[in-house]
């Protein structure tokens, strides 16, 4: 698939250009003008042209369909590809149809008539030998329809906030029978793993929410879509329900849904790592400067425990302190605001919540893992100026705000003070200091190539590539919070480089294993291609990134198969031997770039 | 080939698209051969052209035929899109009677290949054909695709490309005898 088109609003859009076209054609030949009248002449093919109250209906009804069929055309190839205003690329793209009209389809639909044609001159083989009458009207009309078309075929995906319906597991497609399941893993196994997209944040000042599972076509697929994950070996899935289509209000919980996918997943042997909350919020929550948002999360996560006692595996919340930054700092998200206290504010109810989740979870079931996943930052100054220095220095302390706050680990006084500076009052990090961690955490570090980043002469981070790479970023993490590590999100947007990308992320892993980090997992994220993700899902366009083991066909990309042929080679030499708490640091690991500065001078 | 735009269109390792592009095309050209056919509507451009209706028809499943196998070299991975195939499909049949039919013929002949219904029915039919082709494509693709276990891995072909002797490192040997065995 190249890009989620929305059926309806293409066709609503197609038929309101043509219906627009035709208005404005049959004002200009009552006013007298000359208009080329392109649905008497489709109308003409059916009905005599004495008729008029049967070819006028039947040539607009054909027109009207071929303006939604031309509508759906460039939703599937043109929309979003020109940075104009939709109106603009609707007129645009409208150049098309009327250069085919003109040479290809007017001079055929006049043959159509003969050999009567007492009505239609012909106009010759290409339609350019009867004047300039017939090509100017063709090309006025198909301006009017490009432009209100263009105007009306406006955000494909996602739905305003308020009209989500939970999906009904029963609409999916009933393609899968089921085979055996074989045995779940042992949990001494490494933890081979994937993930199904559920990112659910709202946009547009919290009016447009952009669900990935809906635009990724889960909830129609979800059945495919675990089988895909058998079909490759993986036994462990990362997988965030819907939460702001299951939490419908307080202690009101939608399962239906849930229920049937738990099913399957114990039905298949998948073991599920639960992800309690993705990036977005229900409406009745409205987002993250909610103080009531911590207490809404723990009470959900307590219900879900409760209700699926068999699952183990739990993230509190994903990535806290990119949804803070990109919720309150960057204004992309939820509440879009962009000033530190709010960032501070959503950071603290988010790790606040991942605190009231995990406590919430373990009252139900005290055996659980947690897998605290966070994007692993890095920020280089770009030269030896101090303010640059110091810019990156804040920033490199800042990304471990939200895990500092979850695992009890005094941040940097400086960090301190801009907590409290922001709003943070003394006694709420007394409690977070306070807190006693639970043993059986996993650190999770996600790596992407755009997570290191440079400071530039302006003070802004642009994006590095990869420069240390995950070994190095990730040691900086667990020599922070000594912890089991699991890497838990990774994957390429070139499906071509995607494959080595993959073993480049695997060799890390491997070698930070011998240096005696313990690494217990290995996530590539998602299994199938994402819409909207090389814009941080900031905006309905609805562009495929084609990041999956499977696109969004469900058919296996290069690095599903070698995802496959990875698991198959180390999935029974790679073996844990779980080390839960807090750990000593015995692992040989690289001096931080600090360390490094320090001891060359 | 990799002239779509579209990023990630290249093929899945288990898909042949040109082939099933061809096939599905033969199969989608028979009812569109037949409406013609059935219409009369192949006895002016045979005339025209100079060939028997027969072996016109025939001609033209060969053409299609080769359309399809050029669809499928173009579009790739994206020709196996199962909701919007009948209209790529759809628009596919229509190219492919605006650039033979209409532009190709009428630009050798000097003279339009159809007149009257009959150009109706010869536009219906190519229609028809896109529309037909574009949704058994994923059904023949799914027949034609080859098998999740014996399809290569990228990494392992790369290593062998790179490999003069053409034989893959001890580790991916070792995968290899497995799947022997």
């Amino acid at each position: 698939m190249i890009r989620v088109v929305s059926y309806w609003k293409a066709i609503l859009a197609g038929v309101a250009g043509a219906l627009a076209w035709e208005a404005a054609a049959r004002l200009l030949i009552w006013a007298g003008l000359p208009m080329f009248d392109m649905v008497r002449l489709l109308g003409n093919l059916f009905f005599d042209d004495r008729q008029s109250w049967l070819w006028w209906p039947a040539g607009l009804v054909l027109h009207l369909g071929v303006g939604a069929l031309w509508a759906i055309f460039y939703a599937y190839f043109c929309w979003s590809v020109l940075r104009f205003r939709p109106p603009i690329q609707g007129l645009i793209f409208s150049a098309v149809p009327a250069v085919l009209a003109i040479l290809i389809v007017r001079p055929q639909l006049e043959l159509m008539h003969m050999p009567t044609m007492a009505h239609f001159p012909y106009s010759g083989l290409f339609g350019v030998s009867d004047g300039w009458i017939g090509p100017v009207g063709i090309v006025l009309g198909h301006a009017i329809y490009g432009l209100v078309m263009g105007a009306l075929y406006v955000r494909p995906v996602g739905r305003r906030v308020g009209t989500e319906r939970a999906p009904d597991p029963d609409r999916a497609v009933p393609d899968l029978i089921f085979k055996p399941a074989p045995d779940p893993p042992s949990l001494d196994n490494f933890m081979f793993a994937t993930g199904i997209e559920c990112s659910y944040p709202t946009i547009e000042k919290g009016r447009w929410r952009l669900d990935e599972m809906a635009t990724c076509g889960h909830y129609r697929h979800w059945r495919r879509d675990l089988e895909l994950v058998r079909e490759l070996g993986i036994s462990y899935l990362r997988y965030g329900p819907p939460l702001h289509l299951i939490l419908r209000g307080p202690g009101r919980y939608d399962w239906s849904f849930m229920d049937q996918v738990a099913a399957a997943m114990q039905q298949l042997g998948i073991r599920p790592i639960i992800d309690f909350c993705h990036f977005g919020l229900p409406d009745w929550l409205e987002n993250f400067q909610n103080p009531h948002v911590p207490e809404a999360l723990g009470a959900y996560a307590g219900a879900f425990a409760k209700r699926y006692p068999w699952i183990g595996h739990y993230t509190p919340i994903n990535e806290m302190y990119v949804c803070a930054r990109l919720s309150a700092l960057e204004g992309l998200w939820n509440e879009q605001c962009t000033d530190e206290r709010s960032f501070v504010t959503a950071a603290r109810h988010l790790a606040k919540a991942a605190v009231l989740v995990t406590q919430a979870v373990r009252r139900e079931r005290p055996d659980a893992i947690f897998v605290n996943n966070e994007s692993s930052e890095f920020y280089q100054p770009c030269c030896p100026d101090p303010e640059i220095e110091r810019i990156a220095d804040f920033e490199n302390e800042r990304r471990f705000i939200p895990l500092d706050l979850l695992y009890a680990q005094a941040p940097r006084d400086d960090v301190r003070d801009y907590l409290f500076d922001h709003g943070m009052p003394k006694d709420e990090y007394a409690w977070f200091m306070s807190q006693k961690v639970p043993e059986r955490t996993i650190l999770g570090v996600d790596y992407y190539d755009w997570n290191e980043k440079v400071i530039d002469r302006d003070g802004h981070a642009e994006s590095l590539g990869e420069l240390f790479g995950w070994y190095v970023i990730t040691s900086q993490y667990y020599r922070r919070y000594k912890r089991m590590v699991m890497h838990t999100e990774t994957n390429s947007r070139d499906p071509a480089e995607a494959p080595m990308w993959l073993w480049r992320q695997w060799h890390n892993v491997e070698l930070i294993r011998k240096a005696g980090v313990p690494v217990v997992g290995f996530t590539w994220y998602s299994l199938t291609d994402q819409v909207d993700w090389n814009i941080a899902i900031s905006h309905p366009v609805g562009n495929v990134t084609p990041v999956g083991l499977f696109d969004l066909n469900r058919d296996v990309r290069g690095v599903g198969l070698a995802y496959k042929q990875l698991i198959e080679m180390f999935r029974d030499s790679t073996l844990v031997c779980p080390r839960w708490g807090e750990l000593d640091e015995t692992a040989a690991l690289p001096p931080e770039p600090k360390q490094e500065r320090e001891a060359a001078q | 080939m990799s002239g779509w735009p579209f990023q990630g269109s290249d093929p899945g390792p288990l898909q042949r698209p040109r082939l099933a592009g061809a096939i599905a095309a033969g199969i989608a050209a028979i009812p569109a051969a037949a409406l013609v056919w059935l219409t009369g509507s192949a006895q002016m451009p045979a005339r025209v052209i100079g060939v028997s209706q027969p072996l016109l028809v025939l001609l033209s499943i060969a053409g299609l035929a080769i359309s399809g196998g050029i669809y499928g070299a173009i579009f790739l991975r994206a020709a196996n899109d199962r909701r919007g195939g009948w209209l790529f499909g759809l628009g596919w049949g229509f190219l492919t009677w605006t650039l033979g039919p209409i532009t190709l013929f009428q630009w050798l002949l000097g003279r339009p290949v159809a007149i009257g219904r009959h150009a109706a029915y010869l536009l219906a039919a190519h229609l028809l054909w896109g529309l037909l082709f574009g949704v058994v494509f994923p059904l023949v693709q799914n027949m034609v695709k080859r098998t999740i276990e014996n399809a290569p891995s990228p990494r392992e072909q790369s290593l062998r490309r790179r490999n003069p002797d053409d034989r893959p490192p001890q580790r991916y040997r070792r995968m290899s005898t497995a799947r022997e065995n």
